[in-house]
């Protein structure tokens, strides 16, 4: 579903991707699991297709797609969603609007025909009430006010409505509780249920996310590069030893 | 166009003007009373001696008016224009089918070149309220008339002496005491496309105590009008009045518009000013509220959104006169293309206006690198126990709210579009009449449409 072929990215005349190789298919979760400012958050933003990123080399491929070519609205169109690190706020869009608008966008791009407003209205019931959000937040400017547990359950939320072929959650973990994270989990498994065309890849710098969404592989990123691949032991093993052992280990192998 | 005699601080008035006087003074002597010809013959002294005003002038430093006074311009009351059946027509179908005005209220007062048309107005009779235009006021209510019309109306500028002498007509409503009306009362005045004219409304608005009502002045033109607005309201509200008070001005770019809002505020009285520009080549607005009464209250509400090469001038003029007043001043500039916009806000705290509140904010968004806005906060404060704040702020679209809507399949434009929209309706969501803010969001978004 994406591959991903020696990656090389710079941000202001800094590399901070230096050749990342990665392939996830259709039905697999992955963690991408990395300590801070080793280029993670650059890998997803990447994906999304957010500017202000220099692409030296590389290509990123989504079912044959060069996503590299596509402004982020083709790619969201496309089925790719990021639930983002830090949800951005806007003041003056109600939730409503933003998903209404969004919803509708990627239905027409799929020539598909676009939702009415008492079937908009009953699916966003529907999605909310497994979130357990309350309604009032349809009306609310998009995350304007809103705690950060109440930000990223509302990346959930769209993601849930938008229902992506492939989801790059983005420390969504980060400043959650625990009570926040099983719901935010809860969200993510719920997608979970039909992976027949669709993958997930999760970005974190700690395990404890995926004690609740439970990868098929887990991924280390560090300085730049995935220096270690291997299955759901391997975040056992990088909580128990910390990044340490990685950084350890990758000057050995110099 | 004329030839100006252009000096420091004065741009001289030309010959023609002078002429018009003069044939005004021949036809119309016996028709108007005679305190209103005192006020023209002492405005048209005053406005020989000050001119119009240039860019060394404070009060004028960052609009050029040049533009507006070298054409040579028909009076509109000399102009037989608003007669013309295919123009009444043509403005009929405009205030039908106008985005921003069709249907607003079952009240309506129309002029064309500012001349009432009585065959486009229609009013109903309600008790207590009384709508008709000037001239038939003078008549009719000449004691009110006498009474306020031009009381606070200082003459600050050529512009405000040109419409003492040269006002033709305009709108005279009188709302009784302890009387509440929901539906607007709303003033409609439109240019023709016939000749460059000088139009001069001249509106006076009374409110009564204990009343509250809602008042719409829109200013619009035929496509292709060339002329130039130069309006004068007065507006007094008394004792625990409310007066919603909504100007719209949408008028052709390549139109002029100079417009001053004069009001005056009574002991516990709330004044609401919304005023929204999109129009006009250059527009310029004068607001000036006196809070005289203690536990007045003046909400000043603003929109203003330019493009092409528009030019839009809003200074806005509280005096705090009286103890325990509040002002709350919050205006917005969406400025496009080669726009410039200017944004003033004056606040007097006379001595003894003790406990005063006044607030200020002016957020302006540029949506290119040609636009540009100067924005001045003017405090002028003579009491010692006042909470005062202003504030102002220029920026562009925020680019990580672009990329959050972008990364959720909204394409560019209407990410940009939905994203300006927020922006105005910020302020516009202070309206309490929801039609007008209704039409006026959706035709920001238009305009975003037309632009990106």
């Amino acid at each position: 579903m994406l591959k991903i072929k020696d990656l090389v990215v710079k941000v202001e005349d800094k590399e901070i991707l230096k050749g990342v190789n990665l392939e996830v298919n259709a039905g697999e979760v992955h963690a991408i699991m990395g300590p801070n400012g080793s280029g993670k958050s650059t890998l997803a933003n990447v994906i999304a297709g957010k500017e202000g990123y220099e692409i030296v080399s590389g290509e990123i491929w989504f079912k044959d797609i060069n996503l590299l070519e596509l402004p982020p609205e083709e790619r969201a169109r496309l089925g790719i969603f990021m639930a983002f690190q830090y949800p951005v706020e806007i003041p003056g869009i109600s939730n409503a609007t933003l998903l209404k608008t969004a919803i509708n966008e990627i239905r027409k791009a799929r020539g598909e025909e676009e939702l009415d407003a008492m079937e908009f209205l009953t699916l966003m019931r529907d999605k909310m009430k497994l979130l357990e959000m309350s309604e009032e937040m349809l009306s609310r400017s998009v995350n304007t006010g809103f705690s950060g547990g109440e930000k990223k359950r509302n990346e959930i939320f769209q993601m849930l409505m938008i229902e992506p072929k492939l989801a790059v959650l983005d420390e969504t973990d980060s400043g959650l509780d625990i009570d926040a994270l099983k719901i935010v989990a809860n969200g993510v498994n719920l997608l979970r249920k039909d992976m027949n065309d669709r993958a997930i890849i999760v970005v974190t710098h700690y395990q404890r996310l995926l004690n609740y969404i439970v990868p098929d592989f887990v991924h280390v990123l560090y300085d730049g590069r995935i220096v270690k691949s291997g299955t759901k032991e391997l975040a056992l093993e990088l909580e128990a030893k910390g990044y340490d052992w990685i950084k350890s280990e990758d000057k050995v192998t110099v | 166009m004329a030839e100006l005699v252009i000096k420091k601080n004065k741009i001289e008035v030309s010959e023609l003007y002078l002429k018009y006087f003069e044939i005004l003074e021949e036809h119309n002597n016996g028709s108007i009373p005679d305190f209103v010809k005192s006020i023209r013959k002492d405005s048209i002294q005053k406005l020989i001696d000050i001119g119009f005003p240039t860019q060394k002038v404070e009060d004028w430093k960052y609009t050029n008016i040049l533009p507006i006074v070298e054409k040579n311009y028909k009076l509109s009351n000399l102009s037989e224009s608003w007669k013309d059946k295919s123009v009444i027509s043509r403005a009929k179908e405009l205030i039908e089918q106008d985005k921003i005005v069709a249907d607003l209220s079952s009240n309506q007062i129309v002029f064309i070149d500012g001349h009432f048309v009585n065959e486009l107005t229609r009013i109903q009779n309600i008790d207590g309220i009384k709508i008709l235009n000037l001239k038939n006021a003078f008549v009719e209510n000449s004691e009110l008339v006498f009474k306020y019309f031009n009381k606070y109306n200082q003459i600050e500028n050529g512009f405000n002496a040109l419409n003492n002498v040269f006002f033709n007509d305009g709108v005279f409503i009188l709302v009784k005491d302890n009387l509440i009306e929901d539906e607007p009362i709303v003033v409609i005045y439109i240019q023709s496309d016939k000749e460059e004219q000088l139009i001069n409304p001249r509106n006076l608005i009374l409110i009564g105590k204990n009343s509250k009502i809602r008042i719409i002045e829109t200013y619009l033109s035929l496509d292709g009008a060339n002329s130039f607005t130069n309006s004068i309201s007065e507006i007094f509200v008394a004792e625990n009045s409310f007066l919603e008070h909504y100007k719209f001005q949408n008028e052709t770019l390549s139109s002029f518009h100079i417009g001053k809002i004069q009001s005056h505020l009574e002991r516990n009285s709330n004044f609401t000013s919304h005023n929204v520009s999109f129009g006009s080549a250059i527009g310029r607005n004068d607001i000036n509220i006196i809070l005289d009464g203690e536990g007045a209250e003046a909400h000043m509400y603003g929109l203003y959104f330019a493009k092409d090469k528009q030019h839009i001038d809003n200074h806005t003029l509280v005096d705090h006169a009286k103890p325990h007043c509040l002002s709350n001043e919050f205006y917005k500039g969406i400025l496009a293309e080669n726009s410039r916009g200017v944004f003033n806000g004056k606040i007097i705290v006379r001595k003894g206006a003790q406990k005063t509140n006044a607030y200020q904010s002016n957020k302006n968004l540029l949506l290119s690198g040609n636009a540009k806005i100067d924005t001045k906060p003017q405090l002028e404060i003579f009491a010692d126990d006042v909470r005062c704040t202003h504030g102002a702020t220029v920026g562009q679209v925020d680019d990580d709210s672009l990329f959050y809507l972008r990364a959720r399949g909204i394409d560019q434009k209407t990410a940009r579009s939905l994203l300006v929209n927020a922006f105005a309706n910020d302020v516009l969501s202070n309206m309490a009449f929801e039609p007008l803010r209704d039409n006026i969001s959706d035709f920001v978004t238009n305009q975003m449409n037309e632009i990106l």
